[in-house]
């Protein structure tokens, strides 16, 4: 019988889910640039991309309170907008999961276009399609399994997320305390059933999305 | 089209001109950038110095044309009927031309299979369906060894299909079958190491001598016409009725020209008052032993096969 509050649980799974498609929004376009892109700058923003993936989430971390903290310029900016600060905030937390969780869902969908080919495409182009057609109609149809891996990678990565989060987001119950961090201060007072609890909901979530993604997609295996 | 292009790499360097109709045939040996050339025509290859121009206009990046990849590429979520109506939709053909086509390059039971479902030979018909469907008055057609996968009879009747187009569109033609360049292409390009090594128009390329280009002559004998190949003939003094060899032609040696090991003897033919030309390769002794002379009265003899234009 579960016996733990759900709130952060719930508040992992907004955040999961706002986060994707927000990586949706701005990681199609910028992962089909970076896939059929010949600018000499490809090399460069793939690295900024790619840099949430080999640095400690706690530099990340640092690195995003020091530009949301009140006194940087975002993050005063931010306030005389809304009235309300960045850090230790929910807004906070999805801009930091964004950005965190950047490369688990443009790096596949760039190896996703890749696999269309350019030859796919100039030939799209010499029929006479435009770029629009070319991009409703042949690259997102042919790249909708790598697409929905992106998303299932962002959202389970996003769910585990806990050193950016602690960071940005701090330990506010119902606002920024997220399950990972439930599960956290679960360990530190010793309530190991509650820890316990959450982590096997989280672990049963997490595996049964990734055996779903890769029973889908018997022929492209996802490697977490 | 006039063609004044370059590049690093891969390497090439092309001066062309040609009209902006008929089929020139591109032909040489792998590697010698047939496939380069019809990339950077479609505007594949980025990084070319210099300029085509086709009916008086510049290309520029990727040109609207039919385009057939030495392999083929379908898009592989599609059936074949929708791949070929998406041609249909960005082109001014209807269906009924669609239908005609799959009927007489035997596709029409392929309509609703998936690229992946079908053989080579298969998808290359389908693509040079698609390909002969976005001809529009004034294309650019361009097919890179499109035929390499069908039978002799399907490399037939679709070089048949494409000679249609020939007077409204210009169609460039990579081919390893010289054969087929001589029977159908007007004009012919040999390129060799990403350059231009030899131009002309077909009749001239087939008697040139070049060392790649075996020596032939197009030529009409009692209203049937032929191709005969030079090294397809021999000469005898006196005619044979106890051969089988169906064509024993009464000419007249008008040039004979020797190379360290074989002699190509110019033979004139008078058909119906019209003057024609067939070479012979022979070897060198050869004209020695049969004291072979300009002017002299010799019997040409081949097996050939007919074609109609």
């Amino acid at each position: 019988m579960i016996s733990v509050d759900l709130t952060s649980l719930w508040l992992s799974f907004k955040l999961a889910t706002i986060t994707v498609i927000i990586l949706l929004i701005i990681g199609i376009p910028l992962a089909k640039w970076l896939a059929f892109s010949k600018h000499k700058s490809v090399p460069f923003v793939t690295s900024v991309v790619v840099l949430p993936l080999v640095l400690p989430p706690t530099v990340l971390g640092f690195y995003l309170l020091s530009v949301m903290r009140n006194d940087s310029w975002v993050g005063s900016l931010f306030i005389k907008l809304t009235d309300s600060q960045l850090i230790f905030s929910f807004t906070g937390l999805v801009i930091a999961s964004v950005v965190y969780s950047l490369p688990f869902v443009v790096q596949p969908m760039v190896n996703t276009f890749n696999n269309i080919g350019e030859d796919t495409v100039k030939t799209a182009q010499s029929i006479g399609a435009d770029k629009r057609t070319i991009f409703w109609k042949i690259i997102l149809p042919l790249s909708k399994k790598g697409v929905i891996s992106a998303s299932i990678l962002g959202f389970v990565h996003t769910l585990g997320e806990f050193g950016v989060v602690l960071m940005v987001g701090g330990n506010i119950p119902s606002q920024t305390r997220v399950v990972s961090i439930e599960i956290f201060n679960h360990v530190e007072n010793m309530e190991l059933q509650q820890a316990n609890q959450l982590s096997l909901i989280l672990l049963v979530i997490s595996f049964a999305v990734i055996f779903w993604m890769n029973f889908n997609n018997k022929h492209s295996q996802v490697l977490v | 089209m006039k063609i004044a292009i370059s590049s690093k790499r891969p390497y090439y360097n092309y001066q062309i001109q040609t009209a902006d109709r008929g089929i020139v045939g591109i032909y040489g040996i792998s590697g010698s950038g047939k496939s380069s050339l019809l990339d950077a025509i479609a505007g594949y290859q980025s990084g070319n110095q210099g300029y085509i121009e086709f009916n008086n206009k510049k290309l520029t990046g990727i040109t609207k044309c039919s385009y057939m990849n030495q392999h083929p590429i379908l898009f592989p979520h599609w059936s074949v009927e929708e791949n070929l109506d998406f041609a249909l939709t960005h082109g001014t053909q209807n269906k009924n031309n669609r239908d005609l086509l799959l009927q007489q390059l035997d596709c029409t039971k392929l309509m609703q299979m998936y690229p992946c479902q079908l053989s080579g030979g298969e998808k290359q018909r389908i693509a040079f369906v698609r390909a002969l469907l976005q001809i529009e008055e004034g294309s650019l057609v361009m097919l890179d060894e499109p035929f390499s996968a069908l039978d002799p009879k399907m490399r037939k009747t679709a070089l048949d299909l494409l000679k249609q187009y020939k007077k409204t569109c210009l169609i460039l033609l990579v081919t390893h079958e010289i054969s087929e360049l001589y029977r159908f292409a007007d004009e012919l390009i040999f390129l060799k190491e990403g350059v231009v090594s030899y131009q002309n128009n077909i009749a001239k390329a087939m008697s040139s001598n070049h060392q790649s280009l075996p020596i032939a002559s197009k030529v009409t004998i009692e209203h049937q016409q032929l191709i005969v190949y030079a090294e397809d003939v021999s000469i005898w003094l006196k005619k044979n009725n106890e051969s089988s060899v169906s064509y024993q032609l009464e000419t007249c040696i008008v040039d004979i020209q020797s190379n360290a090991k074989v002699t190509i003897v110019k033979l004139q033919y008078t058909d119906n008052d019209n003057e024609q030309f067939i070479y012979a390769r022979l070897m060198n002794n050869s004209i020695t032993r049969l004291d072979l002379v300009i002017g002299k009265k010799v019997i040409a003899c081949f097996k050939c096969s007919n074609f109609s234009d």
